[in-house]
């Protein structure tokens, strides 16, 4: 699965570690879903779009 | 899914399972280093008394060594990577799931183990030594099945 969550941290003018910090989640983790390694559970990905303010399927892309 | 995300708006409200364990308490982590303690103390004492003072040796040096390796990830708590995370009770889901495949991977092995190990007891190996293999079999998978899958990510 693709997503658009470096983008859109970038945009924001966040880091890894506060996105992470704000999300309750490792600076690993999000890492890991920038580069796809990982894919996020639905409370997460919930957490990830409410945080960006948008929804789940403006970020994440089914390839 | 393993929890519920609270209905408010704001994220950084919204509780995910992950760092579900910040709430833990010192006591909580108090109860389990004792806890582990005690299941130790048990097997020397166990050990020694059926007359098996190699394998009450072997598993003090080794329970210490687990004992010690648990403070020390505790001390490294939320500074830590995923084993200091699991063992504070802060790890998140991807690290929850990393630990959960490797005890998967290291379930299929001691299976295997156990199985060559039965072959091997109608050979005349000892049940002591049969054990032995299976949970070095699971620890050592465990492991190595861990740090592949933190590498992948």
């Amino acid at each position: 699965m693709n997503n658009d969550l470096r983008e859109l941290r970038e945009v924001r003018g966040l880091s890894q570690a506060s996105l992470a910090d704000a999300l309750g989640v490792s600076r690993q983790t999000i890492n890991s879903i920038e580069t796809g390694k990982y894919d996020p559970s639905l409370p997460l990905a919930i957490a990830i779009a409410r945080h960006f303010q948008t929804t789940i399927e403006e970020i994440f892309h089914v390839d | 899914m393993s929890t519920n995300p609270t209905e408010s708006a704001d994220s950084s409200n919204v509780t995910t399972d992950a760092r579900a364990g910040d709430r833990k308490t010192a006591l909580g982590k108090a109860a389990g280093f004792v806890s582990a303690a005690a299941v130790l103390t048990v097997v020397v004492i166990v050990a020694n008394a059926t007359d098996h003072p190699s394998f009450a040796k072997g598993a003090l040096i080794g329970g210490v060594i687990a004992l010690l390796a648990m403070g020390f990830l505790w001390w490294r708590g939320a500074r830590g990577g995923a084993a200091a995370h699991l063992v504070s009770g802060t790890a998140d889901e991807r690290e929850r799931r990393l630990f959960r495949d490797a005890a998967a991977d290291a379930a299929i092995a001691m299976m295997i183990a156990a199985v060559g190990g039965a072959v091997w007891s109608l050979f005349g190996a000892e049940s002591i030594a049969v054990l032995a293999i299976v949970l070095w079999a699971g620890l050592l998978t465990w492991l190595i099945s861990l740090a592949i899958r933190a590498r992948r990510g």
